[in-house]
């Protein structure tokens, strides 16, 4: 019985069987002759072994008895697979009952053939023994029997579970809960706001979002959220100016603003993550008035794009001012900053000029500020020859140290080179409105700053004069640029960072002005904002406590996907300390392993 | 429940008793942190996200390797020098056998997969990275590296030598991975079965990418369940060959 002939019929069968199916298939004349020749095969395989059974006797009888039902059946899924087949003269066609003739041949043909092999090699295993083992062959058999039945069973089990697979998107968590300060604004509502879902029942990216308007929803009775399918509800859809679903409207009387996303989560996904920030921007619109911020330019300052010499840009500030209901516009040379500032300026920002400043523009700008206008000015000593901006700084009260604070441990290792000394971290936040939250979140955050000088209170002022932002103890400001301490020399010390500067009220201007001084220009530069939550949060607070709306101060939503930036001079420094650093210490441990093993 | 801790445990010391499971795993770390490094710390400027996807892509590949390379001995090894026959003598199950061979081999992958931590960390250190993202991907290489070890526990339990049950195990798992390109050779219902199938492209790649699919579950817990019934038919095989 060694190399059994049935089982070489009933393979070779099923193979015909599968090219004739499959590699020609319906409508090919070879499909025929190879299905009919496929199914002799498995009739000679059965046929085989039943002359052989019914020929035998006592043992031998008995193991082959075992082989035949095996065969029947591997047969019987053979013949049920042509009465579902496409085409076949059989066919069944479409219908419930195919699909489960179907399911029964293959489940047969499975039950069949698996069994088969195990025995057929149980019982070449016995060839010239001198008896045959009817005991071994049935352990096979249902060896074969119980992995053809988990199969089937997996398959169903897989197939159920591809039919009712759900996704689960663990990327858009963390922006679907409102922030801080999207629930401060909608707690503000003076006035009832409305927003409408426009989704279809039953939408993925809907359900994705609904927690997030629930949430909006309790936070204020002045807030109601509703969703509509804008098939449904055409005319509310062309009131509210929804051209098609999957877009969200926020509404305040006759005041419409929309926020568009998509119907399918893979579009959506990207505007998922920014919606806290998109809605809150569209919530502004329409419950408060657009207000407007000022970049002067034209003295070397940072712009929205990076410079020529690398440094980086203000994209970041720029989109979060613009989340904030700010409409950002230059104030260069051509705009008259000479004359004064423009009467729609809520806010304006100095950012790290490189020239001075002519006599007549600081004049305005001081005019601006004492008059009630807020101001932020940032000063950037990380350069060859810092700008003086004397005549302001002394109108606010403050001077500025332009020695670039330095600490030879607490620093980010942001360039993998020694001048990373000079990128400093904190989390040493003053009491004051506009680093409220940061306190609060300063165990989770940090406040960085690149090459940053520090702030001081001029003597004898009258402006009131806090700083919000310290760095940690120390620190020296490095005075001769060998990023060594010098002792005796430098002074390690604790020093100012930023300060929050309030003005006396002058007669006639509602209040006094308010200035953010600092003594960096990077802590509010793309390369730090787009990685620090410490320094957007901060940013944010500040602003709003320079146009007196405190009460919107909270905690900021995270900014969608940032790239990965490291300098070229820190690239090899990582290369090898990961790709090899963290493998060879593992080794290593195994070669003390060893060791130890070995003298113990 | 005890015996098979106990056989994981005495597998497990046996990896970290041996320089070569160091070995191994300390290579595949540094193929890992190269092309790593090539595709997503390089200097392109990816996304974070992109990043992190790279980097679970590399991951999955490697992850096959260690739960290949380190599973493929564990019967192989004992068949060849007979020391199953302790195995089969000691008051276990087959089950126990196989379980407790799997989990020790299982245990030394998670260490590797443990030890590729500091690539998404430098990445948020460089960047950004979300928690989702990672559990994600993570998950994605953990129901890999079981699935990969239950691959080669079922083809060492075949062979009596160790390369010979790498390879086979190292053939199924191909045969897994490149279903995807039969899948778009095939017509339905064949085609269908096969993009079920393919390990990469249906059920790990979203995972990588911060997705993850109920269907996925089934499908690595099926799999791995099947690997490991294979196992112990072979291993009770001897009862009937």
């Amino acid at each position: 019985m060694r190399g059994s002939m049935a089982l070489a019929w009933y393979l070779g069968g099923l193979l015909l069987l599968f090219i004739g199916e499959r590699v020609f298939g319906p409508g090919s004349s070879a499909r025929t002759p190879l299905a009919v020749l496929g199914v002799l095969g498995v009739i000679a395989a059965l046929g085989s072994r039943l002359q052989k059974w019914s020929a035998s006797s006592g043992e031998t009888r008995a193991v082959l008895g075992r082989l035949v039902p095996a065969y029947a059946a591997a047969l019987a899924g053979v013949a049920a697979y042509g009465a579902a087949a496409e085409g076949s003269p059989a066919a069944l066609g479409e219908g419930d009952f195919a699909v489960l003739v179907k399911l029964a041949s293959a489940m047969l043909l499975l039950a069949g053939t698996l069994p088969i092999v195990l025995m057929e090699s149980s019982l070449a295993s016995m060839y010239g023994a001198v008896r045959l083992e009817s005991r071994r062959l049935a352990d096979a058999g249902r060896a074969g029997l119980a992995l053809a039945l988990v199969i089937g069973g997996l398959g169903l089990l897989n197939y159920w579970a591809a039919e009712a697979d759900t996704k689960i998107d663990l990327r858009t968590f963390r922006t679907l809960v409102p922030s801080d300060s999207t629930v401060e604004m909608i707690r503000n509502l003076q006035e009832p706001v409305t927003v409408t879902l426009f989704f279809p029942p039953g939408n993925d990216v809907h359900r994705t979002i609904a927690p997030y308007f629930d949430d909006l929803d309790k936070a204020s009775e002045q807030l109601t959220v509703r969703t509509v399918d804008r098939d449904m509800n055409p005319t509310l859809a062309k009131e509210l100016r929804a051209r098609k679903n999957g877009t969200i409207v926020v509404s305040k009387g006759d005041s419409h603003e929309s926020v568009p996303l998509a119907l399918k989560p893979d579009k959506a996904r990207s505007k998922i993550k920014k919606l806290d920030g998109d809605f809150g921007k569209k919530l502004a619109k329409v419950t408060r008035d657009q207000k407007t911020a000022y970049f002067v330019l034209g003295h070397g300052e940072r712009t929205t794009s990076p410079r020529a010499d690398d440094s980086p840009g203000l994209k970041v500030t720029k989109e979060l001012l613009e989340r904030m209901n700010f409409k950002v516009k230059k104030l260069g040379p051509k705009d008259d900053l000479g004359n004064q500032v423009p009467e729609d300026a809520t806010l304006v920002f100095l950012p790290g000029p490189r020239l001075p400043l002519l006599e007549p523009e600081v004049a305005s700008l001081i005019e601006y500020v004492q008059g009630g206008g807020a101001l932020v000015v940032m000063v950037d000593p990380d350069v060859e020859e810092p700008v003086q901006l004397d005549p302001l700084l002394a109108a606010l009260g403050v001077t500025i140290g332009t020695d670039v604070l330095t600490h030879d441990r607490k620093f980010f290792p942001f360039r993998g080179a020694l001048s990373d000394r000079q990128f400093l971290l904190t989390t040493r936040f003053g009491t004051h409105d506009s680093t409220t939250v940061l306190s609060r979140i300063s165990n989770q955050v940090a406040f960085f700053l690149d090459g940053s000088g520090s702030v001081d209170k001029l003597e004898g002022t009258d402006a009131d004069v806090q700083f919000t932002v310290r760095s940690v103890a120390g620190t020296w400001a490095e005075s001769d640029g060998d990023l060594e301490w010098d002792k005796g020399v430098e002074k390690k010390d604790v020093y100012q960072l930023v300060a929050a500067v309030e003005l006396p009220e002058r007669d006639g201007a509602g209040r006094g002005g308010r200035a953010i001084v600092t003594a960096d220009v990077d802590i509010a530069a793309d390369t730090i904002m787009a990685r620090s939550k410490g320094n957007r949060q901060w940013l944010h607070d500040a602003v709003r406590w320079l146009e007196d709306d405190i009460q919107l101060i909270g905690e900021v939503a995270d900014i969608e996907d940032v790239p990965v930036v490291h300098s070229a001079e820190g690239e090899s420094l990582w290369f090898w300390s990961s790709t090899f650093g963290v493998p060879m210490l593992f080794f290593g441990v195994g070669v003390g392993v060893q060791r130890r093993r070995r003298t113990a | 429940m005890k015996a098979i801790l106990l056989i994981a445990k005495r597998d497990l010391s046996e990896y970290f008793g041996s320089l070569l499971g160091y070995a191994i795993i300390a290579v595949l770390l540094v193929a890992t942190g190269m092309l790593f490094q090539y595709a997503a710390m390089g200097d392109r400027a990816l996304k974070s996200s992109q990043a992190l996807s790279y980097f679970f892509y590399f991951g999955f590949g490697f992850t096959c390797f260690a739960g290949i390379l380190l599973s493929m001995g564990v019967f192989a090894r004992e068949l060849r020098e007979d020391t199953i026959v302790t195995l089969y003598t000691a008051p276990i199950s087959e089950w126990q056998m196989v379980l407790g061979k799997w989990l020790g081999a299982y245990g030394f992958v998670l260490v590797f997969i443990g030890l590729t931590a500091y690539m998404p960390l430098m990445i948020a250190v460089n960047g950004q990275v979300h928690g989702g993202h990672v559990l994600s991907g993570y998950l994605g290489l953990l129901m890999t590296g079981a699935l990969c070890t239950a691959v080669g526990t079922f083809s060492s339990s075949l062979t009596h030598h160790q390369l010979v049950g790498g390879i086979v195990g190292g053939v199924l798992i191909g045969l897994l991975v490149v279903s995807w390109w039969v899948a778009g050779r095939t017509e339905p219902p064949l085609s269908d079965i096969f993009t079920y199938l393919s390990l990469y492209q249906t059920h790990v790649e979203d995972m990588g990418k911060g997705t993850l699919h109920t269907r996925d579950f089934v499908y690595f817990g099926s799999l791995t369940f099947l690997a490991l019934l294979g196992a112990r038919v072979v291993l009770g095989a001897r009862r009937w060959r």
